[in-house]
């Protein structure tokens, strides 16, 4: 069974489908109202056409097609056939012819109604008096044209040349195609009903042939497509037509002049110019030298014949004169302006291309949709033009900068030339100065600085805790913190320790440094000497207790499991543990302690303490001796409405405090002088500083305005 | 030859070291880098001998030597001895790159317990309690004198719990990152609270600059505590001679 090839997909679908069973594209060319040559080009490229039976035999393709024929009732095959072919053409073809003609009947074809006389003949008035602005360009550039070439080169339009070297001979398909008279009331078709025109009552009677209306009229492409195998298989019977040459006389029937209607419609399309004289409306007035001839759906056989011509007036360069189509004012006005030309350009026909694809295969002059769809152009339109917001641009400003900035060449940094820390000694100077020059004040006559007269609000509370601790249990005294800090943390510390010595407090020592312990037996055997205080009678040290917070959680919890040893225990616990020394019977856990004193100079170690040691001090006071720059973030601790910590000793000046106001021997030395001198000095270069700055930015200030 | 005193020839020696640390406020120099390392490197050695001498002598070498290492192994043994001494082992294991994965349990459990310690105690020991001091600053009874209180402490107390109130507010706001982003992407507080964050910023900034005054007294009578320590020792050598 015969096959047919998609022209889209490629897909092989049955002879007789008309739609591709894959993409739905038809496979059958829409062909309306071609000649016999063309449609059986037609009918041989997109399928292979049956072998039609001169006997009469028929297909089943063929009786389809008569039963469209017969069933369409809205169809109607204006190409009037004559009555006359049925004699030479098969029995099937007179079957059809028949049953096209019982559908429809028209007006005699001999001669053509009087209402269309004054159709035409109103239509010509009507032409007269409304001609659009391009079509009076038309006229006007036509008669410059008309005047311009002399009368001999009529002579050499085609049409005029086709007309003399065709010779008086019909094509033999012709003949039978011819109507007959006999025929008139079969075909005969009323034209207006055809052009859905409604006949006026007073038709003129005009002489025109009823054939050459039904031969122009339009048909359209779904109903043409309907028809078409019927028209390929007449034009199968004769294929020689094609090749005969035509009759002037004949030739009116393949070039019949329009109606009136089609004459407006003509006026009416932007691309075709009109093919009737304005003024007379008459066919064979045309100067087809206006003609745009690729815009005529000619005859195949005619194209053909057109080629044939010698190519004389070509070689002139005086090809048809053909005026490029214009457009109307208002059309002129809603035309997008940048995307197409002003002008459409309408090409000679050899110049335009095939097309190469699709249902409209093989086809010369299709207009292409590539243009306009793919090809890159202008935006026409504000609505295409991009819509940025103020952070997408902002957002692209910074990558534009980032980008500039990756781009620029990074200068090789110049060598600094090496400038002496003249400022940085200058400092250095000024404070090794003033804390150097008190310990000559005595040798100089001046006095030092006074020691503080008023008690702070904090230190009050604090003494009155150690002087009110009770001596039976002991006091644990934590020094968390590094040598680099003991001239600071020994001086302030030293003041409560003490006191506590002073009191017989006994005193047991721990540090989660390792070099803690060392620090605390420094200080309490310095402050010891003093008092007569002996180790392990009256402080003891227990050493170094390793593991961080866990390690203090777990001494809160249960101190005799933590701490296995000593550090630089007495003799006589040497070999033993420490837990055996009187000063530590009855210690179990941390709220056993009378008072818990932790000295640092770390924030984190004060916030350690208080927070692992929270839940199971108990009442057991707590007192931070801190460094002057841990105090502030204790501080919150010690002022709470609950206090965690209960005393705050912070500073030489608390500690000069404490023991001015706990009756402790003032043993500063010079030292409280050269604190003394060394905060004036860092106070000066303070405001030294600030005011530089100051000047300098009223400087940059100045420069600005 | 008289036979120096020990005491005076440590004296001498951190007579020296004293001044080579303070010789950076030159530039640094050898005598200042030699001076560090020094501290280094004896702080180092003590916290070792330290570590021996209080913590793995006593804890997981004295008992083998004292009981025999079928301690190890007893009921209580296992718990105290074994345990401990697996883990020290599995430390070992990070000294080799191929191995150190078996190392990583006992720094796993060090980690953890650690964190746990300190988050739990944070929360029961810091967050909660000052939530609540701050929170009872609050409380009317604040802004009422207490009976037989003076007018001057009434209001340094009102003052002092409006000033801690808004100094807690305020940092807290200025901690908040929270922010409406505008059209220019760019994220914007309120008005409200930027001017709360502004002044949180302010109290930040005083809280620092109190801690930098802090350490700068303390540096300072450091420094004066050296120098008198070197004026001793420049008064005992003089006085000796």
């Amino acid at each position: 069974m015969a096959e047919i090839r998609c022209p889209m997909c490629s897909t092989m679908n049955q002879e007789a489908a008309e739609v591709c069973s894959n993409c739905q594209a038809r496979l059958t060319p829409l062909v309306a109202d071609l000649p016999p040559s063309e449609q059986h080009d037609s009918g041989a490229e997109g399928r292979t056409p049956p072998q039609s039976d001169a006997n009469g035999g028929n297909d089943d393709w063929l009786a389809n097609i008569r039963a469209d024929a017969a069933m369409g009732s809205g169809v109607e095959d204006h190409a009037a056939e004559p009555e006359e072919a049925d004699d030479a053409a098969p029995d099937w073809l007179g079957r059809l012819r028949e049953a096209d003609s019982s559908i429809e009947e028209g007006p005699p074809s001999d001669k053509i109604p009087d209402w269309m006389g004054d159709f035409i003949a109103a239509g010509d008035e009507a032409t007269e008096e409304e001609v659009p602005e391009w079509l009076s360009r038309v006229r006007e550039r036509r008669e410059a044209q008309t005047e311009e070439q002399p009368e001999s080169d009529e002579g050499e339009d085609w049409i005029t040349r086709l007309r003399e070297d065709t010779p008086d001979e019909q094509p033999a398909g012709l003949e039978d195609l011819k109507p007959s008279p006999d025929d008139d009331e079969s075909i005969e078709k009323p034209a207006p009903q055809a052009l859905d025109l409604d006949p006026p009552p007073d038709l003129p009677d005009t002489q025109v042939p009823q054939d050459d209306l039904a031969g122009e009229q339009v048909i359209p492409s779904q109903e043409a497509g309907d028809i078409a195998p019927s028209v390929d298989s007449v034009v199968d019977d004769s294929p020689p037509a094609m090749q005969e040459p035509i009759s002037p006389d004949e030739e009116v029937e393949w070039f019949p002049a329009p109606d009136e209607r089609e004459l407006q419609e003509a006026e009416e399309l932007l691309h075709v110019p009109a093919l009737l004289d304005d003024e007379t409306g008459d066919a064979s007035a045309i100067e087809l030298s206006d003609l745009n001839l690729d815009s005529i759906e000619l005859p195949d056989w005619l194209g053909e014949l057109k080629s044939e011509t010698p190519p004389a007036a070509e070689d002139e360069g005086e090809g048809p004169d053909l005026a490029p189509a214009t457009l109307p004012s208002w059309l002129e006005a809603m035309r997008p302006v940048d995307t197409f030309r002003s002008e459409i350009e309408i090409e000679a026909e050899e110049v335009l291309p095939v097309e190469s694809a699709g249902p409209l295969a093989g086809l010369r002059g299709v207009l292409l949709a590539e243009p306009v769809v793919a090809m890159p152009r202008s935006a026409s339109t504000a609505a295409a033009r991009l819509e940025v917001t103020e952070r997408q641009y902002a957002q692209g400003e910074l990558l534009q900068r980032l980008v500039e900035e990756e781009e620029k060449e990074i200068p090789p940094a110049k060598a600094e030339r090496r400038r002496l820390p003249l400022v940085r000694w200058g400092i250095a100077f000024v404070l090794l100065l003033a804390v150097i020059l008190p310990f000559g004040f005595s040798q100089l006559g001046i006095e030092g600085y006074a020691f503080p007269s008023v008690v702070s609000r904090d230190l009050e509370p604090l003494i009155n805790l150690i002087s009110g601790i009770p001596t039976e249990r002991p006091a644990l005294v934590v020094f968390d913190y590094t040598p680099g800090y003991s001239g600071e943390l020994d001086m302030v510390a030293g003041a409560l320790l003490e006191h506590m010595v002073m009191r017989s407090l006994p005193i047991i020592t721990v540090s989660t440094r390792p070099t803690g312990p060392p620090l605390a037996e420094g200080l309490l055997n310095k402050i010891a000497a003093g008092y007569g205080a002996v180790n392990g009678e009256s402080y003891l040290h227990l050493g170094y207790l390793s593991g961080g917070p866990t390690a203090v959680q777990l001494f809160s919890i249960a101190p005799r499991s933590v701490v296995l040893t000593g550090y630089h225990l007495p003799d006589s616990l040497s070999e033993g543990s420490v837990w055996e020394s009187p000063l530590l019977q009855g210690v179990q856990r941390l709220s056993d302690f009378n008072l818990v004193v932790v000295i640092t100079a770390g924030t984190d170690t004060a916030r350690t303490w208080v927070e692992q040691t929270h839940p199971w001090i108990g009442d057991t006071p707590l007192v931070m001796v801190l460094s002057a720059g841990a105090e502030p973030l204790v501080r919150p601790y010690f002022e709470a409405s609950e206090p965690q910590v209960d005393g705050i000793l912070t500073g030489l000046p608390a500690a000069v405090s404490y023991r001015q106001y706990s009756g402790l021997p003032l043993e500063t030395g010079v030292q409280w002088d050269a604190f003394g001198m060394g905060m004036l000095a860092v106070e000066l270069t303070l405001i030294a500083g600030g005011a530089y700055g100051v000047g300098l930015w009223l400087l940059r200030l100045r420069k600005r305005r | 030859m008289p036979e120096l005193p020990l005491d005076f020839i440590e004296m001498i020696i951190a007579a020296f070291v004293t001044v080579m640390i303070l010789s950076y406020a030159i530039g640094d120099n050898v005598l200042f880098r030699v001076a560090t390392y020094l501290f280094i490197g004896v702080a180092s050695g003590f916290a070792g001998a330290i570590a021996w001498e209080n913590v793995v002598k006593p804890t997981l070498v004295q008992p083998l030597i004292d009981e025999g290492p079928a301690s190890l192994f007893s009921s209580e043994g296992a718990l105290t001895f074994l345990i401990p001494w697996m883990l020290v082992l599995f430390l070992f294991f990070k000294l080799s790159p191929r191995l150190s994965r078996f190392g990583s349990f006992p720094i796993a459990l060090l980690v953890g317990v650690g964190a746990a310690v300190v988050v739990g105690g944070s929360i029961t020991g810091t967050l909660v309690p000052q939530s609540l001091a701050a929170m009872g600053m609050l409380s009317p009874a604040t802004a009422v004198s207490a009976p037989g209180q003076s007018l001057s402490a009434w209001l340094e107390q009102l003052i002092g719990a409006l000033i801690s109130i808004l100094a807690t507010i305020s940092v807290l706001i200025y901690f908040r990152f929270s922010a409406q982003r505008e059209l220019t992407g760019r994220a914007r507080r309120s008005r409200i609270a930027e001017i709360f964050a502004y002044l949180g910023k302010v109290f930040i900034a005083v809280t620092f600059g109190v801690m930098y005054a802090g350490a700068l007294m303390a540096t300072i009578v450091v420094l004066a505590q050296r120098f008198q320590f070197l004026h001793d020792v420049v008064t005992n050598i003089v006085g000796g001679a």
